[in-house]
Formats: C-alpha cells, sequence, structure tokens
C-alpha cells in the first residue's frame, strides 16, 4: 500500500505561527500607526487638512439633506415666537420707525458731507466687499472644538482666512477650504483669539474663545470702565479681522476678566456668508 | 443545500452592517440640529458601537474598522486624525480581552461596566486632547457628553441587539458559523 503524504507541509503552513504572531500584535500595531498617524498631522497639518477636506466634500451634502427637515421646525418655532409677541413687537417697531426717520435725514446729510469731502481729498475706494452665502451643514467638534463646516468651499472663491458672518455679527474663520466645503473656527473656539475694542469706551482688548458660549476679554487695562451691554466689536489690530464688525455685548462691568456674550444666537446658526474683501484674502487695516 | 447567489449576498451585506449603521450615525450626529450647543452633547456612537459589537460579535467590529471610525471620527471633528483611532482601539483591545466574563453578564450590569468604560474613554480622550494641543483645559461639556452617552447606551443595545439576532437567525438558516 503506498504511503499517503496527508500532512503535506505548505507554505501557508510555514508561515502560520507568523500570521497567528501578527494576529496577536494586530491591535497593538495599529495603536501605533494611529499614534504616528497623530504625529504626522501634527507636523503636516497640510496633509491632514487634505484627507480631513476630502472626507467633509463627501460627508458634508448627507449631513445638509439630514439638517434639511429640521428648517420647517426652525421655521415654525420662529412663526410661533412672534405670534407670542406681535403687539408688543408692533408697538416697538412704530417707535423705532420713528426714531430711523430722523437718522435717515441725518445719515443723508452725512453721506452728501461725506462725499464732498471725499472728492476735495481726491480719496482712492477700497476694493468692493463680495459675500459668498451658504449653509452651515455640520456643528462638530464634540466638547473640544467648536468649529462648523460650510457648504461652499474653492469652486465658489472661499479662501483661508476668510471672515464668517451672518446678520447678527462675526461667527468665526475659514481654516481648512476643500472642493465644496470649508471649516469655520467658531469664535469661541479654545484656539480663537480676536483683537476687539469697546464701543462707548474704546479699550482694546482679545476675546478669547475658551470653548464655552461666551468669550472671555482677555489684556483689558486695569480700571477698565467698560460697561454692563456693551457693544464689542474688532479693532482691526493684526491680520484677519477688519475694523467694526460685531462680536458681542459685555456681561459684566469694569471687571479685568469680563465676558463677551456673542451676537450670534448658536440655536440659529443656519444661514451665513463668507466675507470677501478683494485682494490677497486679506481683509483690509 | 445549495443557496442562491442573492442570499449569500445578502448575508454579506448584512455582515458590513454594524459598521455601516455606527458611519450613519456618526455622520448624522455632526448635522447641524439648530439647536444650541448640540454639539457639545452628541453622545459617543463609536463608542457604543464598539462596545457592543466587541462583546457579542468582534468579526463584525475589527480593528481596522476601529481605525477608520476613529479617523471618521476625527475628520468630522476637526480634530488631529489619528486620536480617536487610537482611543478607539485600546477600548477593542480592554473589552476584547475581557469579552468572555462580559457576555455572560445580565444588561443592567453591562449598563454599569459601559458606564465606567466610556468614563475612561472620556477621560482617555481629554488626557489625549491635551497631550496633543499641548494644553490642559476642562469643559462642563465633557461631562454632559459623558451622561448623555450613557443615558442613549440602553436604546443603542436594544437596536444593536435586534439587528444582531436578525443576523444570527439568517446566518444559523445558512449554515454559517
Amino acid at each position: 500500500m503506498p504511503i499517503q503524504h496527508r500532512n503535506r507541509i505548505t507554505f501557508l503552513q510555514i508561515l502560520y505561527p507568523l500570521r497567528m504572531l501578527l494576529k496577536r500584535l494586530s491591535v497593538f500595531l495599529m495603536i501605533v500607526a494611529a499614534v504616528m498617524a497623530v504625529f504626522l498631522s501634527k507636523s503636516n497639518p497640510e496633509i491632514s487638512s487634505f484627507f480631513r477636506m476630502k472626507i467633509a466634500d463627501a460627508t458634508v451634502p448627507v449631513e445638509k439633506t439630514l439638517s434639511l427637515p429640521l428648517d420647517f421646525f426652525s421655521f415654525l418655532r420662529g412663526k410661533m415666537a412672534e405670534m407670542a409677541s406681535i403687539y408688543q413687537e408692533n408697538r416697538n417697531l412704530k417707535e423705532e420707525n420713528a426714531a430711523l426717520k430722523k437718522t435717515q435725514e441725518l445719515s443723508l446729510v452725512l453721506a452728501s458731507e461725506n462725499q464732498n469731502l471725499r472728492k476735495m481729498l481726491n480719496f482712492v475706494p477700497e476694493h468692493g466687499v463680495k459675500y459668498i452665502t451658504g449653509r452651515i451643514a455640520a456643528e462638530t467638534g464634540g466638547p473640544y472644538i467648536r468649529s462648523a463646516y460650510f457648504t461652499a468651499g474653492q469652486k465658489a472663491g472661499v479662501k483661508k482666512g476668510q471672515i464668517v458672518m451672518n446678520e447678527e455679527g462675526v461667527v468665526g474663520r475659514i481654516i481648512e477650504v476643500g472642493e465644496n466645503t470649508s471649516r469655520v473656527l467658531l469664535i469661541t473656539d479654545i484656539n480663537s483669539r480676536i483683537p476687539v475694542v469697546t464701543g462707548d469706551v474704546g479699550e482694546l482688548a482679545i476675546a478669547a474663545g475658551n470653548n464655552g458660549s461666551l468669550l472671555q476679554l482677555i489684556y483689558l487695562p486695569e480700571g477698565s470702565k467698560v460697561k454692563l451691554g456693551e457693544e464689542v466689536y474688532t479693532s482691526g489690530d493684526g491680520q484677519f479681522f477688519p475694523h467694526g464688525l460685531l462680536i458681542g455685548y459685555a456681561e459684566s462691568a469694569g471687571d479685568k476678566n469680563m465676558v463677551v456674550r456673542p451676537a450670534v444666537n448658536w440655536g440659529r446658526l443656519v444661514y451665513v456668508s463668507v466675507v470677501d474683501y478683494g485682494g490677497d484674502n486679506q481683509a483690509p487695516q | 443545500m445549495k443557496r442562491s447567489y442573492y442570499f449569500k449576498l445578502r448575508l454579506r451585506l448584512q455582515s458590513v452592517l454594524p459598521g455601516v449603521l455606527t458611519v450613519a450615525l456618526l455622520i448624522a450626529g455632526a448635522a447641524n440640529f439648530q439647536l444650541p450647543g448640540a454639539a457639545e452633547f452628541i453622545p459617543s456612537f463609536s463608542v457604543m458601537a464598539i462596545f457592543f459589537w466587541v462583546i457579542y460579535a468582534p468579526r463584525f467590529m475589527p480593528q481596522w474598522l476601529c481605525f477608520l471610525l476613529g479617523i471618521l471620527q476625527d475628520a468630522l471633528n476637526g480634530a488631529v486624525l489619528g486620536q480617536s483611532a487610537a482611543i478607539n482601539l485600546v477600548l477593542w483591545g480592554v473589552i476584547y480581552s475581557q469579552r468572555r466574563f462580559l457576555i455572560k453578564e445580565s444588561f443592567s450590569v453591562l449598563c454599569g461596566i459601559f458606564a465606567i468604560t466610556s468614563l475612561l474613554c472620556s477621560i482617555l480622550a481629554w488626557l489625549v486632547f491635551s497631550l496633543v494641543n499641548g494644553r490642559i483645559f476642562f469643559t462642563p461639556s465633557i461631562l454632559m457628553q459623558w451622561l448623555f452617552t450613557i443615558g442613549c447606551y440602553p436604546l443603542a443595545h436594544w437596536i444593536f441587539s435586534n439587528i444582531y439576532l436578525a443576523m444570527v437567525r439568517n446566518f444559523r438558516y445558512a449554515g454559517w458559523r
């Protein structure tokens, strides 16, 4: 009877211990790969940004579609709130209208005076400001990062560093740009620092985000006389924000470590505009 | 018994369902809900999914999938790529090493263990974030997110269990192990 070599050793069987070792070590090897990815992302932010925006270009349309039905509920909520205060609002609007008529007359006089003075000084006008309006499709970051994805990117002319605003005030600034999406660093993020000036007193400070709902005013001079509810604007110092954009309102008076409530209502943050000041993507000083 | 091609395809598609569902939850969780502060409190779907699937069916939640889920999570959050992947893999390793004991536990005990595990994950995420950014900061929303995560786990467990049982029934019917 011929001897049958049933237990022939194959190449795969030789490699079996190695395969088992790799299987056992796979979690450890993958953790090493993840740590290496962190180092790579930190040392080459461009690579990290490229991958992030590629993923965002693919996922943001889905997130945008998911948030569309919420518009209806948001609209209903707004309408119900309006109905509740319609009489009071009507009275306020009438008073406001009378005050605005007076302001309009004054501003017409000032505009004509301004035009005459510009002619006398041979003033060269600045670049025209353009707006790119889109939607906030995703608000991301969990407890650690305050950022949002905006539904316009390179194709629409969005560039890194541009300012994002809505009708209420400054929302943030563009930090990453993809083909059809871009990422906005919100003013409340821990890495956000904006040079500001207070409206009435004119104190200079830095509005710093702390991942909470309020901003902290740092480097405010000692003995500052900032009043409660005073408006806080961008000061135009630094290279990103022009002068005079509304950031928020002072929440306490005179303190050295004062906080500012952002003018933007984060719960109603849907449509925003990226402000293009022309030139080399820099805000005018 | 010979099964049709479509039946086999259906089983294959079912086996990727846990991964697809977790990806869908991560993407849906990042959508703009027009609620102030909603983004801070969105529960950690990846921790819930990894905890459940590694205990009951680790073949549907392999290490490479945890790695990819972490990368997706970081991309959606705008974080440094790789930090969530590392946390997911540590969680995978810990749960996988204890699954023989965990699989026997009752639902209420599992919920308690999940609360401790997700707290450890939150602490680890906070440490990694502080280390990567070179600064230590604390915000109450870290604790809020943890509370939301443990509050949502029973519902997630119920959904995942139903999917798992349906899959097991189909797989047994097909004679697959």
